[in-house]
C-alpha cells in the first residue's frame, strides 16, 4: 500500500498482507532446527522418535559396559601390535643393544638359578660341569694324568702348586 | 500428534520420544514467536535453545492444569522478556535508545524480507514496552485466543484486552505519523 493515495486513516486489521511474516530464517536453519535442539538435550534423533519399545535390560547393560569394553579392546589391539612388532624384529627378550643381558648370561652359566629354571632342569640331563656331588675314581685320574704328562711335568706341577 | 498424546507418551515413561515430538511440533512456531519479539535471528536462536533446555528440564514438573502449548509459549515468552529487559538495561548504560537500535537493526537486517509498510509496522512494534509487545505479537500475528494469552502471560483476560487495545492504538498512531 502506497502512502500517496491514502486519504483515510489506515487500519492495520484490514490488511492480511501485514499479518504475514516479514522475517526470513537463514538457509537450512529450520530444516536442521529439530536435530540441533534434540542434540542439545542429548537425544539422538531417530532412535527416540522411531523406537516404541524401551531398551531391554541386557541391551541397557551393554550400553553401560560399551565404553569399558571398547577401552579394553583398544588396549588389547595395542598390546597385540607391540608384541607382533617385537616378534617380527626378533628383539623380544633381548637388551636394547642386541646382546643377551648380563642376567641372562649368568642364568645360562648356572651362576644364578631361578625357581623356574630349577623346575625345568629336573627333567633334563645335567652336564658334568653342573654336577656338584660327582665322585672321581682316583685310579682313573692317575692313569689319565700318566698318559697326558711325563713324570717330570707332574713333579713340576706339584712343585708349583705348593 | 495431539498434545494429549504427547503427554500420554511422556507419562508412559518415553520422555525422550515425547520431547522429540514436542520439538518437532513446536520448534518452528516458537522460533517465529521469539523472532518477532527480539527481531535478531541469532538472539532468537539462542533464546529458542534456552527455551527448549528449560522445557526438557521442567517436563517432569509439568502439570496438566495448563495446556502444553500455552506452557511452551509461556517459557518462550518469559525467556524473550528477560532478554529484552537485559538488552534495554545494556542500552541504558551505553546511553542508547533501545527502540531506535531495534528499528535500525530491522532496517538493515538482510533477513528482513518485508516491504515498506511491514518495515514501518515492525518499527512501531519496536516502540512498545516488552509485555505489551508480547501481547500484540501473540494476538495480531499468531491470533492466539485471549484466554490462552491469559494463561501464557498470567494476566487476566480483561487486562489483556486493555493492553492489546493500547498497543494497537500506539501502532496505528505510529503508522499515521509515518504517513499511512
Amino acid at each position: 500500500m502506497s502512502k500517496s493515495y491514502m486519504n483515510e486513516q489506515y487500519d492495520i486489521t484490514d490488511d492480511p498482507h501485514l499479518k504475514s511474516n516479514p522475517f526470513k530464517a537463514p538457509e537450512g536453519y529450520l530444516e536442521s532446527l529439530e536435530e540441533r535442539i534434540l542434540s542439545l538435550a542429548g537425544i539422538v534423533q531417530g532412535e527416540a522418535a522411531e523406537e516404541v519399545v524401551t531398551p531391554s535390560g541386557s541391551r541397557r547393560r551393554f550400553g553401560i559396559l560399551k565404553p569399558a569394553l571398547l577401552l579394553a579392546c583398544t588396549f588389547g589391539v595395542i598390546f597385540g601390535m607391540g608384541y607382533g612388532v617385537l616378534r617380527l624384529t626378533g628383539t623380544l627378550g633381548k637388551s636394547p643393544n642386541g646382546e643377551d643381558s648380563h642376567y641372562a648370561k649368568m642364568v645360562e652359566k648356572g651362576l644364578i638359578k631361578t625357581k623356574f629354571i630349577n623346575w625345568i632342569e629336573e627333567d633334563l640331563e645335567y652336564d658334568d660341569f653342573y654336577e656338584e656331588d660327582q665322585d672321581f675314581d682316583e685310579e682313573e685320574v692317575v692313569s689319565w694324568l700318566a698318559t697326558q704328562y711325563s713324570s717330570m711335568e707332574l713333579a713340576q706341577l706339584y712343585y708349583d702348586e705348593k | 500428534m495431539e498434545d494429549s498424546d504427547i503427554i500420554a507418551l511422556y507419562k508412559s515413561g518415553q520422555a525422550e520420544r515425547a520431547f522429540t515430538f514436542i520439538v518437532r511440533k513446536y520448534s518452528e512456531r516458537l522460533y517465529w514467536h521469539i523472532r518477532q519479539l527480539v527481531a535478531d535471528h541469532d538472539d532468537a536462536d539462542d533464546i529458542l535453545q534456552e527455551t527448549f533446555i528449560k522445557v526438557w528440564n521442567a517436563l517432569p514438573a509439568f502439570r496438566e492444569d495448563s495446556k502444553l502449548y500455552t506452557w511452551l509459549y509461556r517459557i518462550a515468552t518469559n525467556e524473550s522478556l528477560t532478554f529484552l529487559k537485559r538488552r534495554k538495561l545494556r542500552a541504558t548504560f551505553t546511553l542508547r535508545d533501545p527502540d531506535m537500535d531495534m528499528a535500525s537493526f530491522i532496517e538493515s537486517d538482510p533477513l528482513f524480507d518485508g516491504d515498506e509498510l511491514q518495515l514501518s509496522l515492525q518499527k512501531a512494534i519496536a516502540t512498545l514496552p516488552p509485555k505489551q509487545k508480547s501481547v500484540f505479537v501473540m494476538r495480531y500475528f499468531h491470533e492466539i485466543k485471549y484466554e490462552d494469552i491469559s494463561e501464557i502471560m498470567g494476566i487476566s483476560v480483561g487486562a489483556l484486552k486493555a493492553s492489546y487495545h493500547h498497543a494497537f492504538n500506539k501502532v496505528q498512531e505510529y503508522l499515521k505519523k509515518e504517513g499511512y
